[in-house]
C-alpha cells in the first residue's frame, strides 16, 4: 500500500508541475509568398480547427491559465457580485413608440437576455411579447463564415433574413403580416456573388454585384 | 499591414504580463490570430511574466458569451487578473 501511494502522490505532482509549465505548440514549416513578400508561418497549421492537435493545444493553453489563475476565483467572484450589484437586473429600456405601439425590450432578473415587447397605445396596455430571445431561434446559417441580420423592406410589407459572409450573400423573405410562416429564399447563394434586397408596391428590387447584361 | 501586425512584429525582448482572450467560434478574428500570436511570443520572450491565453471553447462569438451574466463573470476575471498584476487582489 505505502508504495501505490507513492506512484500516486508521483503521478500528482508531474500533473501539477505540468499544468504550471506553458504549453509549446508544435512547429510545422510553412512558407508562403504574399504580394511578392517570402514568409515564413511554423503555425499556419493552428488554423486548422478540426484537426485533434490544434483542440489539444488550445485546452493546454486554458489549462495552464487555470492553473496559474487558480488563486484569482474568489476576487474575480467578489468583482462580479460587486458589478451585478450596480445593475438593475429587472428593467426595462425606454418605450419608443412606432405606429400606435410601443415597443421596449426588458430583462428579467436571473435570465441571460432579455425580451422584446410591446403595447398598444399606453404602457397600461396589455403587454405582447415579440422575442423571448432564451427560446427563439429563427435562423442558423450552420456555416460559419456567416453573419445573419434581419431587416424589413422600406414598403414594412417583406422581413428579410440575410447572411452575409466576405463576398457572398443570401437573401430570405417572409411577408411581415405572416411572421409565423416561413422564410423563403430569394436567390441561392453563389460564391462571390452579393446582393441586396427591397421590396416596393409589388416589385422586388435587387442590388447585385453580378453584370447582369454584357452591354452594362 | 506588415509594419502594425501584432503577430509579425514581435521580437526576442522583454513583454509585460499579457492575457489574450479568444472564442473558438468567433466568426470574425478567428481563433487562430490570437493563439499563433501567443505560441509564437512563448519562444521569443525573454522575460518570466506570465503569458496567459484564455480561448472560450463553448458558444462564444466576437463579443464573447453572449448572456449577461456569462459576459458580466468574463469582465470580472479580466479585470481581477489586470488588478492582480498591479498588487491589489481583494
Amino acid at each position: 500500500m505505502a508504495v501505490r501511494h507513492w506512484i500516486l502522490l508521483g503521478l500528482v505532482s508531474a500533473k501539477m508541475l505540468s499544468s504550471q509549465t506553458p504549453p509549446t505548440a508544435p512547429r510545422v514549416e510553412h512558407r508562403e509568398v504574399r504580394h511578392g513578400a517570402a514568409v515564413t508561418d511554423d503555425y499556419f497549421w493552428l488554423r486548422e480547427k478540426s484537426n485533434p492537435k490544434v483542440t489539444q493545444y488550445l485546452e493546454a493553453e486554458n489549462a495552464y491559465t487555470a492553473a496559474i489563475t487558480k488563486d484569482l476565483q474568489p476576487f474575480s467572484d467578489a468583482l462580479y457580485k460587486e458589478m451585478l450589484g450596480r445593475i438593475k437586473q429587472t428593467d426595462l429600456s425606454v418605450p419608443t413608440p412606432n405606429r400606435g405601439y410601443l415597443y421596449y425590450s426588458r430583462t428579467e432578473e436571473g435570465k441571460q437576455y432579455p425580451i422584446q415587447c410591446r403595447r398598444k397605445g399606453n404602457m397600461e396596455a396589455p403587454e405582447e411579447v415579440l422575442l423571448d430571445l432564451k427560446f427563439e431561434e429563427i435562423y442558423n446559417d450552420k456555416d460559419e463564415l456567416y453573419d445573419i441580420d434581419i431587416s424589413k423592406s422600406r414598403d414594412r410589407q417583406y422581413l428579410f433574413l440575410q447572411s452575409e459572409a466576405k463576398d457572398t450573400s443570401e437573401t430570405r423573405y417572409l411577408r411581415a403580416d405572416r411572421p409565423a410562416g416561413d422564410f423563403s429564399v430569394f436567390l441561392p447563394r453563389a460564391k462571390g456573388h452579393r446582393y441586396y434586397l427591397d421590396h416596393r408596391e409589388g416589385l422586388f428590387y435587387i442590388r447585385t454585384s453580378l453584370r447582369l447584361h454584357e452591354d452594362l | 499591414m506588415k509594419t502594425y501586425s501584432p503577430y509579425d512584429n514581435l521580437a526576442k525582448r522583454a513583454y509585460p504580463a499579457i492575457l489574450v482572450t479568444t472564442s473558438f467560434n468567433d466568426s470574425q478574428v478567428m481563433y487562430w490570430e490570437p493563439a499563433k500570436y501567443v505560441a509564437r511570443l512563448r519562444t521569443l520572450k525573454t522575460d518570466s511574466n506570465p503569458l496567459l491565453l484564455k480561448v472560450k471553447m463553448d458558444p462564444a462569438g466576437h463579443g464573447g458569451a453572449s448572456g449577461r451574466y456569462d459576459r458580466l463573470h468574463d469582465t470580472a476575471f479580466e479585470y481581477a487578473r489586470l488588478l492582480g498584476q498591479v498588487g491589489i487582489g481583494k
